[in-house]
């Protein structure tokens, strides 16, 4: 198995918790404050040379950051792969057979059926959707927590769980061509 | 993020949007070669479609389909302006590095091109598969 990313960019490491896909927001909330606590900018005396008070700035970036990543269950669950030597979507950009299919036949319906009935469908896809992403989650959840995680599964299953949150992302935006 | 005119206008007034048939239609039409892409990255989807003159070879028309950002629109709109007329082998030419220098595709969004990109060689291998044609990694694995 391939060495852990570089720990630098590990959202685990960075705000110092177990890596886990099941967190408690208020573990990650805690530990964060804690972190910015002790590197925060305006801690550092301002008679200071430069390069501390920036590095300082780059600390509290990176622990933002890590929160955010944290607090967000597909980002977490895209670190933990990372962390456990898994491949990237640009390296293992498989897919369950018939889902691109599926996908283009769900996002034309999505577009005529919003078109037509406006935010009753897009309440309805909403809730299609969110069950998706649950699916997504309680198979993760399983697999991560496998004494042997299956790593091209666990890529497959958040491939695929992309196109279901890319699709949460744009039912209140600008419609795609579908509809045209 | 500026977005400059071609990439605006491309994502406005997208060329070519639409199908060649019901999904179950372009499935079995020989004329038809259809290539369904998705960028994992971002979870784009993008169907594109070319119909060729079986008489003469030639791209005669193509569509496509794109659920997805303004980039990947225009990206897959340009793509199809620029199939037609071209045989399989100028189609097949065609790189994502010029579609995004057409567009002036920012960095972020080269993943788009690539995506057009894919989706017109899968186009194109479907075509040459339903039409008994070998592409060329079958060439390249028979030697």
């Amino acid at each position: 198995m391939p060495p852990p990313s570089d720990s630098r960019n590990d959202p685990f490491s960075v705000l110092g918790l177990a890596a886990r896909f099941d967190l408690d927001p208020s573990d990650v909330e805690r530990a964060f404050l804690q972190r910015v606590a002790a590197a925060h900018p305006d801690h550092v005396a301002d008679d200071l040379p430069g390069p501390d008070q920036d590095e300082a700035e780059a600390v509290v970036a990176r622990l933002s950051n890590a929160r955010e990543a944290l607090l967000d269950a597909e980002r977490r669950a895209v670190a933990l792969l990372a962390r456990m030597g898994g491949a990237d979507a640009s390296a293992d950009r498989s897919l369950p057979v018939g889902f691109l299919q599926e996908m283009l036949e769900v996002r034309e319906a999505m577009e005529a059926e919003i078109a037509a009935e406006g935010d009753a469908a897009r309440q309805r896809w909403g809730r299609w959707a969110a069950e998706r992403r649950t699916g997504h989650m309680n198979r993760l959840r399983t697999w991560f927590e496998a004494p042997t995680p299956p790593l091209a599964e666990i890529r497959r299953e958040l491939n695929a769980w992309r196109y279901v949150e890319r699709m949460l992302e744009q039912l209140d935006s600008r419609p795609g061509t579908g509809s045209v | 993020m500026a977005y400059g005119p071609k990439i605006i206008d491309h994502y406005e007034n997208p060329r070519n949007v639409g199908s060649f048939g019901t999904q179950a239609d372009i499935k079995t039409r020989r004329d038809v070669g259809v290539g369904l892409v998705g960028a994992p990255e971002c979870g784009d989807v993008m169907q594109l479609q070319i119909k060729v003159n079986q008489e003469n070879g030639l791209i005669e028309d193509a569509k496509f389909k794109c659920f997805g950002c303004g980039s990947a629109i225009a990206s897959s709109s340009l793509a199809t302006e620029w199939l037609k007329g071209k045989t399989l082998d100028e189609g097949l030419a065609i790189k994502n590095t010029q579609i995004v220098e057409e567009l002036a595709l920012p960095p972020v969004k080269i993943h788009c091109s690539v995506l057009a990109e894919d989706a017109i060689r899968a186009a194109i291998a479907d075509y040459k598969t339903k039409n008994g044609i070998a592409t060329q990694a079958e060439q390249s694995a028979a030697h």
